[in-house]
């Protein structure tokens, strides 16, 4: 699943067109349907183009197109079996421990080869 | 996003957010404006005056020429107007007395000008009092406009002509009477 070229029906840049496309037609369109309906003084005409609006924005933006998935993420490749690599790094977290007991961390985040939270870190 | 749920839920219920706004600014732009209904109510035929011994009063029953050309009262915030006659009178148990003879539904500016000829009342006037003898009543139609986005008694008016009947000396029920 994690190698498959589509991870889910629609991926981020699809999502946040959506989110930002119905928005601006149901906006659009409402706006539309307030001055004609205020120049023929029909309530009605208002709703029923707003509700153009909304029809057009669920048809272009609800179901899962096809051009609203054209950017996957990339993940990265699976990585093999290696007993190295997965027995590295535990028993750092213990041995860190002891040395830490009365002193504060001075950069947080800065230091990323020095990790000592106990993350395992793939080496490329 | 993520979802398809998710999107119909956030485009529907975004839309009523948009609906909201409207209603609002319909409301707001409709508050103020002015109408210059024309009334003329005249009496067509008198039908009768009698003793009701089953609920003892009396009752009066005639019919209407109604011509209320009310179409200046339609905004876009109208839904619909409920139009009314009522008959005012004084006796000697109560200074007011109000009873509403016949009324209708106007709901789009099309129905707004009624015509009607010798319109029958729709409830007849019932006095316990029993006192309708020798009467002075006045007709008068008032209205009421339902907004479409608003308080349910935001504005109503009546005809500034108020047509006077006279009630007969004794109990009559001539034969044009549809009862």
């Amino acid at each position: 699943r994690l190698s498959a070229d589509k991870a889910g029906p629609m991926d981020f840049v699809g999502q946040r067109l959506t989110d930002r496309l119905h928005q601006l037609i149901t906006a659009i369109f409402g706006v539309i349907g307030f001055f004609y309906g205020y120049v023929h003084q029909r309530f009605a005409f208002t709703m029923y183009i707003s509700m153009i609006g909304l029809g057009i924005s669920a048809l272009l933006c609800v179901p899962d197109w096809p051009f609203l998935n054209q950017n996957p993420l990339k993940w990265q490749e699976a990585m093999g079996d290696n007993q190295e690599d997965e027995d590295e790094d535990v028993d750092e977290p213990v041995v860190q421990k002891e040395k830490r007991s009365g002193s504060k961390p001075k950069s947080k985040g800065k230091n990323k080869s020095n990790n000592k939270s106990g993350i395992r870190q793939r080496r490329r | 996003m993520y979802n398809i749920f998710v999107r119909a839920n956030a485009v529907f219920f975004y839309w009523t957010t948009v609906i909201f706004f409207l209603s609002m600014g319909c409301s707001v732009t409709s508050f103020y404006f002015e109408s210059n209904p024309t009334v003329t109510l005249q009496l067509n035929k008198f039908e009768e005056l009698s003793y009701v011994a089953s609920y003892n009063a009396e009752n009066a029953l005639f019919s209407l020429d109604i011509d209320a050309d009310l179409t200046s009262l339609f905004n876009w915030n109208v839904k619909q107007l409920f139009v009314w006659v009522s008959a005012e009178y004084e006796t000697k148990t109560y200074d007011k007395n109000q009873v509403i003879l016949w009324d209708t539904i106007v709901e789009s500016v099309d129905e707004a000008h009624i015509l009607l000829k010798d319109e029958k009342l729709k409830y007849e006037l019932t006095s316990f009092e029993k006192e309708l003898r020798n009467r002075q009543i006045n007709l008068t139609l008032s209205w009421d406009i339902m907004p479409v986005v608003g308080l349910l008694k935001m504005q109503g008016g009546q005809s500034s002509n108020v047509h006077q009947i006279n009630m007969p000396q004794k109990y009559v029920r001539l034969p044009s009477s549809h009862r």
